[in-house]
């Protein structure tokens, strides 16, 4: 009798223990995921101005329809598209011929990561500042180009350079932590694969393609996808450098949603980009979950 | 045959010294350019070495109000992060209870979400309950990580039973066996933990943007985007000093953690 009521309140005393540790997590689910997720999503359907709240009213699906008609955002959707597509490849090609270069030497390894590395431990606010000076009409790169006899541009005021200099330094920042990755796996190739080929009378080539190309491919397919989420999100350095200009060729979904939310006070439109987004990254996730499940 | 080989070698390695070079050249020429005073090339072409742009942004750009808050958040968010996060992760490897795995699948479907999503009504909250515009809106929603839980849950599930129940029978609480069993185990899963929250946490720019309005509270990403916009826009010398006072802890970390943040980065790839 006594030893079943002492079980009964080590049982209880135990789930007590139990919700004691899970309660930080418990409290910063509810509070800051569940709770702005369902507040957001009622906002998409909604018109609402955080300082007056008391204007509040329900507009259906009209800030879902709006973004389809809205000519800013569709300009800021399409650059983020290119952004993606232009910055994602490069990225990946570059860092993995890097990593390919580093796995190659006997010493100095060490040294090499981290100094490819360090790049992508400093803040984009600040890469974006060097970037500024450098970009500027008397920065370093026109004196870079007179030196070839290039003529000098405002390459962040002119429309045509804008986009495509913010990706450039974007790539420059990114390549490090995805080599870091691209090294990983590719120590991870068990040697005897390659001894095996050299017994086998294999060339570098036939041995890329034919045993490095297809040990890492998972790690390439994982690249692509954490990267190109990541560039759904491109916006402090688009903040830092040009504010979406010029005429709104630099102009990013995140962008648009902080401009919308923040300068025009819609939180109601801007909860609906925050979807389009979310919806978009989760395709993402899902693909690479499963890409990753695939490898298991 | 051999000499050859060492030859190539060795050319490689100049070959990769020239490479690291050119790709941190904009790292080595922000300390550089921090360091020249005015416009360089005014004094008849001489470099005029000085610290007139560290004065500057210190005490007239408020980089040392800047740099306080962010040691400030980034402690707390460090410190909140091993003992909750630890806690909650040990929660999940070790106990049972009902949906537990059920929840743990609710953690990893946070870290797909994009936390643009959280931000309008992270603010509205903040605004209601009055913490907007203080360090700790920024601090408290990323006290409990959810891929440090994840990576303390992983790490723990790998460890021995065998200490925490001989620590039960000797009438140890959890909380006693918490911290002086499995902590000390999970010190390789905390420095993880600690580097790549540190990293997070320094850079991070989207949250303390919305949610904080008085330059006296801004962290430095902020501060030094603001800055970049303010007055001293082109004054590069300025702009430099402020982003090598921004980059000098993170960069210190690095050299002194180096394998602990590759190895975290490594596992961190997961998180996006």
């Amino acid at each position: 009798m006594i030893g079943h009521k002492s079980g009964k309140t080590s049982l209880k005393r135990k789930s007590q223990q139990t919700l004691l540790f899970l309660a930080p997590w418990i409290l910063t689910f509810l509070i800051f995921w569940l709770y702005p997720l369902i507040f957001s999503f009622i906002l998409s359907f909604c018109d609402y101005d955080i300082f007056h709240p008391e204007t509040m009213r329900f507009s259906g699906f009209q800030n879902y329809f709006r973004l389809f008609s809205d000519e800013r955002f569709v300009q800021g959707f399409k650059n983020t598209v290119f952004f993606v597509f232009g910055t994602t490849p490069v990225i990946t090609m570059l860092s993995l011929c890097l990593a390919l270069l580093l796995n190659n030497i006997k010493i100095g390894l060490g040294f090499f990561r981290s100094a490819f590395f360090l790049p992508s431990i400093i803040s984009i606010i600040v890469v974006s500042t060097i970037f500024k000076f450098f970009y500027s009409p008397d920065g370093s790169l026109n004196s870079l180009m007179s030196f070839f006899g290039i003529t000098s541009h405002a390459w962040l005021v002119e429309t045509k350079f804008a986009m495509p200099a913010i990706m450039a330094m974007n790539i420059w920042a990114s390549i490090g932590y995805y080599m870091v990755l691209f090294l990983a796996a590719l120590k991870a190739i068990p040697v005897q694969l390659y001894e095996s080929a050299d017994v086998d009378g294999a060339g570098e080539l036939q041995k890329f393609r034919y045993i490095t190309l297809p040990m890492i491919k998972p790690m390439i397919l994982f690249v692509v996808v954490i990267n190109t989420i990541r560039s759904w999100q491109v916006f402090p350095e688009v903040f830092t450098l040009t504010r979406g200009g010029p005429l709104g060729t630099t102009d990013t979904i995140v962008h648009r949603l902080y401009e919308t939310a923040f300068r025009f006070h819609e939180m109601g439109y801007s909860s609906a980009m925050a979807y389009l987004l979310f919806a978009i990254i989760l395709g993402f996730s899902l693909l690479q979950m499963k890409l990753l499940e695939t490898q298991k | 045959m051999r000499k050859k080989n060492q030859l190539a070698s060795w050319l490689m390695i100049i070959f990769l010294s020239i490479l690291a070079l050119t790709y941190l050249f904009p790292l080595l020429y922000m300390v550089f350019r921090s360091f020249l005073a005015g416009e360089p090339g005014t004094n008849g072409g001489a470099w005029n070495f000085s610290l007139e742009s560290y004065r500057l942004v210190i005490f007239g750009g408020g980089f040392l109000r800047y740099t306080i808050n962010s040691i400030v958040v980034l402690l707390v968010v460090c410190l909140a992060n091993i003992v909750f996060s630890l806690m909650v992760g040990y929660a999940f490897a070790r106990y049972e209870f009902p949906f537990r795995d059920f929840l743990f699948g609710v953690v990893l479907v946070t870290l797909m979400i994009p936390k643009q999503t959280l931000m309008v009504p992270i603010l509205d909250l903040m605004v209601k309950i009055g913490l907007h515009d203080s360090l700790l809106a920024i601090i408290l929603p990323f006290c409990v990580d959810s891929f440090n839980v994840f990576l303390f849950r992983q790490y723990i599930h790998s460890l021995p039973k065998d200490l925490e129940d001989a620590a039960r029978t000797d009438g140890a609480s959890e909380l006693a066996i918490l911290l002086k069993v499995v902590a000390p185990l999970s010190r390789p899963a905390i420095a993880i933990v600690v580097v790549n929250t540190a990293i997070i946490t320094w850079n991070a720019f989207l949250f303390p943007l919305i949610l904080i309005d008085s330059a006296a509270k801004r962290t430095l990403p902020v501060g030094l985007a603001m800055f970049t916009q303010g007055p001293y826009s082109t004054d590069w010398g300025a702009l430099m000093a402020g982003s090598t006072i921004s980059s000098l802890p993170i960069v210190i970390l690095f050299l002194i953690f180096q394998r602990e943040i590759i190895e975290g980065i490594t596992a961190g790839a997961l998180r996006e």
